[in-house]
């Protein structure tokens, strides 16, 4: 992953910010070079007890000229490095968001929301630290590197000598402790994710915890990982410690030696008081860009991290990619359905399993089939959530990968198994497929969906904010909402995944009436359990393991003696007994 | 949320907590940074001898020995700053750790209006991001700014032995310093404030949209999505902007301050040895130069510091929220533990809404006999799940009462309560953890018994993993089909065994035999337990002693499936409706 194009973006802002923060290095050594040069009239004053008033006053506003110079130039690099930075923070932030929407489904599957809002915020803010105090201090910290040891050497080439000698030992010691401190950090970073990830879990489960008196047994998972986030900061901090002592000690040697060396040199008459004053100071502004190289090596460590953390949002490619200049259905499309051999399966276990199906433009198609036999995950590979494993679906015999993805998927009503919703009003969330669309096609769909009487009893009807999650309507509420919202897109491909589990009977039979004249001319894929609900399908699928085990008409299932027969049987009538049971498991 | 602005001394209160955890760490500290300042105190009075004495004498023994004491005090210097970072960072994450632990342990007490009104989002921002904002302060290295106040005092008392009045111009630093760090302080909380408020919201945005993706995906909302997260990432990016903006003015002014009155200490010296005044030599002025840049440490320290402190204080206000329990399901001071003798449930005239302007349930009454099997059908939203939480006391009642056994549920313990009480609920929800471990929560309970469980209840997929009750189920069982997290979540709730079951639409996602697997096994389980089935299927509901007819939070009819049936009314409706063919 690469971060640098956030540099470049911004890199009128990054060149003004370093060049000033440079430029400002000037004035500040500077100031203490002058300070160096009073000091010494001061004490030929004091030597030859005659003083030049004029000459060092002239000398004392020369010096406060420097430091306003130095303030304002601090103030220029500050101003253009608060911007870069507020810039390529918000930047960074957009594109994170951006890369997140485009995820395909395997991604989410694998990973933590705690964890990616964790890698998608604090993370994001290392990597900002870093570029900061680079934009921010960088020019300076050189500028004074430069010209701390310029001045030495000019004042006295041991001396400036003795000072250099301490930058390979510093470098050296930086690198080692790089190699150290990198791996730490980055297990830190992991480990805060975890409990990001943990918190976010027990923030969403807790009626459960509620329900199951389980506070301590969740506290106590969120302990345990707490517990060891706590032992790899202290640790990560007692490696910086250690970094900063090495280098201090580092300093003092060389402060010490200086003033002795200075000091000998001063007694022969060799330099002036003054310089030596001037070298002293000098040294102890050393540890400035000493301090800083320490505290960029540290940020980025965690820069470093961020990096390898975000790498799997912003670097890899979606799984599942829209084709260059895919087919955009500029004509109309039929809705004719084909899966040829098609197989997929997660993490290397097959649960679709070469499945051949033909679906004809404007049928009606029921799935059925136990809990986990594949039903969700087949319909899930036609709006391509999934890309196949092998073989192919076909669409007006278009291979789907051939089409343009955002226009396949506005052809396709899908109304998964698990209802979503925002925490927007009503309104907002059956417009979600089309924000534009106006009132009265909102009612419409809604209508349809048995819904509207709901939220015109409610106290601010369609512009009702409902709860994060949906969590303030109940499970049926939820799933009308759904159906109401993949209706407005006025989709040609419908598909249903047991859409209707939490709606009752009668609303269920409402909602069927209504829909009959509207997917007329649509395609219809539907999952249920509800076998009343199958009978005036053009095809029933009977899957069983990812394979299909039956498929046909009512009329010519129920006459052959399976599956079909027995779970219909088994719902109508059976309902104890055992022994149809037993038949039945056989089967599915 | 927005949080409201605490005062500085109530968030120190609670704050100082956290610190005295740590007593004797922070005790030793304390040793250590004194005895750190008075090095630094020393270490320009050394430098000013050995320029007067050693240099301008020509003294080089003097030399010598005077370096090497400044030396080892500049080594000791070193390693006592080392054991404080040290110290500081112990410090630090422990408080941090405890505070969090606290704050979870608080959340863990809210009720679910809580967790209904509030954005998980912000909530996770708040425990995460927030706290990690308390780092320094909880490190106890406010504690080192504090107590470099020693130093000015010490820098005063060796100052005022050499010269009275460079004294008095040094000190000068001081008002000046307080004009800065007063110029700094201005606004910045509420800036602080207000960006993490929108870290919260940008958090929360990110939260929902990971967990609508797949929503996100099917409506091709990419492009609406991000115009919608520009709006707060620029609200954002104003706040940030202008506080750094701020910041860029009034930072440097500290240091321009302490040149300034270097030139003056310059100008004033020269003026008054010009005036025949002899204490001042080239060492004086080279301590004072030195001082007066010291003097500026601590001040700067104290900025900074209270900077932190805003910072910390803004955060710490967001976290406060979370910290004040939001709880109206009180326990009685008296409560006893709830005392099962059959399992009787009662509902008495109850009334309850979710908001004060509609009742989701009005005077309802319902009298569950001890291991009656009761069963609930009626239309979404009549309010069939409300009545399985008033159970387990999720929400409270508005008017009315809940007895179980002839024991109010308001006054039994709720640890009890719900410990008799299993709820399968409508949503299953289950951890990212193990198979095994959603199904324990916590209780020890052997792997045979799971899977016995697991197979009355037809979910042999369990056995069929590789990795059998150790498969790791992804974040809300996405690894899993839905009927298989429905079966888990019921498996969960007998594995867990209590006398009184409820289940609301445990079995709507699964398949009709396994269900009626599931209601073989269930008349055995059920045996001498109260049950609530909550079911639309007319085939879930046909074993109950007595189905009811709930409609807008009413209950229309009641009586056994025949004698429902026979009437004619609302339910041979529904029946008529499901078996018409
Ligand atoms: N995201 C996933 N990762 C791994 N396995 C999964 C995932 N989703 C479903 N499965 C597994 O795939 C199988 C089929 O699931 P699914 O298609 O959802 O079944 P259903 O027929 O009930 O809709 C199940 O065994 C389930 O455990
Ligand atoms: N947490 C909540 N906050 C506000 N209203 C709610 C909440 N949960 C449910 N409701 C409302 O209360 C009514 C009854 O809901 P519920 O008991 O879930 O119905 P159901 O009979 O379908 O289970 C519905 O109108 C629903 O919108
Ligand atoms: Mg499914
Ligand atoms: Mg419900």
């Amino acid at each position: 992953m690469n971060f640098n194009k956030y540099l470049v973006e911004n890199k009128i802002d990054l060149s003004f910010s370093i060049l000033f923060s440079f430029l400002s290095s000037i004035p500040f050594m500077g100031i203490i070079f002058y300070l160096g040069i009073i000091i010494d009239s001061l004490y030929i004053s004091i030597a030859s007890n005659s003083f030049n008033n004029e000459v060092i006053l002239a000398q004392i506003l020369i010096f406060v000229l420097i430091i306003l110079l130095e303030y304002i130039l601090s103030i220029l690099y500050q101003l253009f490095s608060a911007r870069f930075n507020s810039k390529t923070s918000k930047n960074i932030r957009t594109s994170v968001f951006k890369a997140l929407q485009e995820k395909s489904h395997k991604y989410y599957d694998e990973e933590n929301t705690g964890d990616i809002v964790a890698k998608s915020t604090s993370d994001l803010v290392n990597i900002n630290n870093f570029f900061y105090v680079l934009s921010a201090q960088g020019g300076l910290m050189i500028g004074l590197f430069v010209f701390i040891l310029g001045p030495l050497f000019y004042i006295d080439f041991v001396l400036g000598f003795i000072a250099l000698s301490s930058l390979p030992i510093l470098i050296s010691s930086l690198i080692f402790f790089e190699k150290k401190y990198n791996p730490i950090e980055l297990s830190s970073r992991e480990k805060y994710g975890k409990v990001s990830a943990r918190v976010a879990e027990s923030i969403d489960n807790s009626i459960l915890t509620k329900i199951f008196n389980s506070e301590t047994h969740n506290m106590s998972k969120l302990k345990l990982l707490m517990d060891d986030l706590k032992l790899t900061n202290i640790l990560k901090n007692k490696k910086q410690a250690i970094l900063s002592i090495q280098d201090k000690i580092i300093l003092s040697v060389i402060y010490s030696l200086i003033l002795f060396t200075g000091g000998i040199k001063v007694i022969n008459n060799q330099i002036t008081i003054g310089e030596l004053v001037t070298s002293l100071l000098m040294i102890q502004y050393l540890i400035y860009p000493i301090m800083f190289l320490i505290q960029i090596v540290v940020f980025r460590a965690s820069y470093k991290a961020a990096e390898k953390r975000l790498a799997n949002i912003l670097e890899h490619p979606p799984h599942v990619l829209n084709p260059g200049n895919g087919n955009k259905f500029n004509h109309t499309m039929r809705g004719e359905i084909k899966f040829a051999d098609v197989s997929f399966g997660y993490n290397n276990k097959l649960v679709i399993k070469n499945i051949n199906i033909q679906i004809e433009a404007n049928s009606t198609v029921a799935l059925l089939g136990a809990s986990g036999s594949g039903k969700s995950a087949l319909i899930n590979l036609i709006p391509r959530f999934y890309d196949v494993d092998s073989g192919s679906i076909f669409i007006d015999e278009v291979d789907i990968t051939e089409l343009d993805l955002p226009s396949l998927r506005r052809k396709i009503g899908f109304i998964d198994q698990e209802t979503f919703l925002f925490s927007k009003s009503i309104k907002e969330n059956i417009a979600f497929g089309n924000p534009e669309a106006g009132m009265e096609k909102i009612i419409e769909v809604a209508k349809i969906s048995q819904i509207h009487q709901f939220i015109e009893e409610l106290p601010e009807k369609y512009d009702t904010v409902i709860g994060e999650r949906g969590v303030t309507l109940s499970g049926g509420q939820r799933q009308r909402l759904s159906i109401a919202r993949a209706l407005l897109l006025d989709p040609k491909i419908i598909i249903f995944d047991d859409s209707l589990s939490a709606v009752d009977i009668k609303t269920e039979h409402k909602i069927q009436s209504v829909l009959e004249v509207l997917l007329k001319d649509r395609t219809v894929i539907f999952i249920t359990q509800r076998l009343s609900t199958v009978l005036n399908t053009d095809k029933i699928i009977i899957l069983a393991k990812g394979e299909i085990v039956e498929i046909g008409r009512h009329e010519t299932l129920i006459k052959t003696n399976g599956i079909y027969r027995d779970l219909f049987e088994t719902q109508i009538d059976g309902l104890m007994d055992l022994s149809r049971i037993e038949l039945g498991r056989k089967g599915i | 949320m927005e949080s409201k602005i605490h005062s500085d001394r109530y968030l120190l209160q609670r704050l100082s907590k956290y610190l005295l955890q740590s007593k004797f760490k922070l005790f030793l500290t304390f040793i250590l940074i004194l005895l750190s300042i008075s090095i630094q105190i020393l270490l320009p009075l050394i430098l000013s001898t050995i320029i007067d004495n050693g240099l301008l004498n020509s003294n080089q023994t003097l030399l010598l020995r005077y370096i090497l004491i400044y030396f080892s005090l500049q080594i000791s210097y070193n390693l006592f700053q080392y054991g404080i970072e040290l110290y500081f960072a112990v410090i630090g994450e422990t408080s941090i750790y405890n505070l969090r632990l606290d704050v979870l342990k608080k959340v863990h007490q809210h009720d679910q209006v809580f967790f209904d009104t509030h954005s998980t989002g912000d909530t996770i921002s708040r425990i995460t991001t927030d706290i990690e904002n308390m780092q320094h302060l909880l490190s106890g290295s406010a504690l080192y700014s504090i107590l470099s106040i020693f130093q000015i005092f010490g820098i005063i008392i060796i100052m005022l032995q050499n010269s009275i009045i460079l004294t008095f111009v040094t000190l000068l630093t001081i008002p000046l310093s307080y004009l800065a760090m007063w110029l700094n302080k201005k606004h910045i909380r509420e800036v602080l404030q207000e960006s993490s408020d929108q870290i919260g919201e940008i958090s929360s945005i990110i939260t929902e949209n990971i967990l609508g993706a797949k929503v996100n995906a099917a409506y091709v909302r990419s492009i609406e999505n991000t115009k919608e997260f520009e709006i707060t990432n620029n609200k954002l990016f104003r706040t940030t902007f202008r506080a750094n903006r701020n910041a860029a003015f009034i930072q440097p002014i500290a240091g321009v301050f302490s040149y300034l009155i270097m030139a003056t200490l310059l100008l004033v010296g020269i003026m008054l040895r010009n005036n025949g005044n002899d204490e001042i030599t080239v060492g004086v002025m080279v301590l004072f130069i030195i001082y007066s840049r010291n003097l500026r440490d601590p001040i700067v320290q104290i900025t900074s510091l209270t900077n932190q402190i805003q910072n910390s204080f803004a955060s710490f206000g967001r976290i406060i929220s979370l910290y004040d329990i939001h709880n109206s399901i009180n326990e009685k001071d008296d409560s006893r533990d709830l005392v099962l003798k059959g399992g009787n449930i009662e509902l008495k005239e109850v009334d309850f809404g979710y908001s004060e302007n509609s009742l989701v349930l009005n005077n309802f009454t319902l009298n569950i006999n001890p291991c009656e099997k009761i069963a609930i059908v009626g239309h979404t939203g009549a309010g069939k799940s409300t009545i399985s939480r008033l159970i387990a006391r999720i929400y409270d009642i508005n008017k009315g009462a809940i007895l179980i056994d002839g024991q109010n549920i308001q006054n039994v313990s709720l640890r009890s309560l719900r410990e008799h009480i299993g709820v399968v609920l409508q949503e299953p929800i289950l951890y990212s953890d193990s198979i095994r471990d959603n199904l324990n929560l916590g209780k020890i309970i052997p792997d045979e018994q799971l899977y016995e469980i697991l197979s009355i209840i037809g979910a042999d997929f369990v056995k069929e993993f590789p990795n059998g009750l150790d498969t790791l189920v992804g974040e809300r069982g996405s690894r899993l089909s839905s009927g298989q997290k429905q079966l888990l979540s019921f498996a969960r709730t007998l594995v867990h065994n209590p006398e009184i079951i409820i289940l609301d639409e445990a079995t709507s996602s699964i398949d009709p035999q396994t269900e009626l697997l599931i209601q073989r096994a269930l008349n055995k389980i059920l045996e001498n337990k109260t049950t609530i089935m909550i079911a639309h299927r007319l085939s879930t509901v046909k074993i109950a002693d007595r189905i009811i007819v709930l409609a807008d939070g009413k209950i229309k009819e009641q009586g056994s499936f025949e004698e429902l049936l026979s009437k004619r009314g609302e339910f041979f409706e529904l029946y008529n409706l499901q078996f018409k063919n």
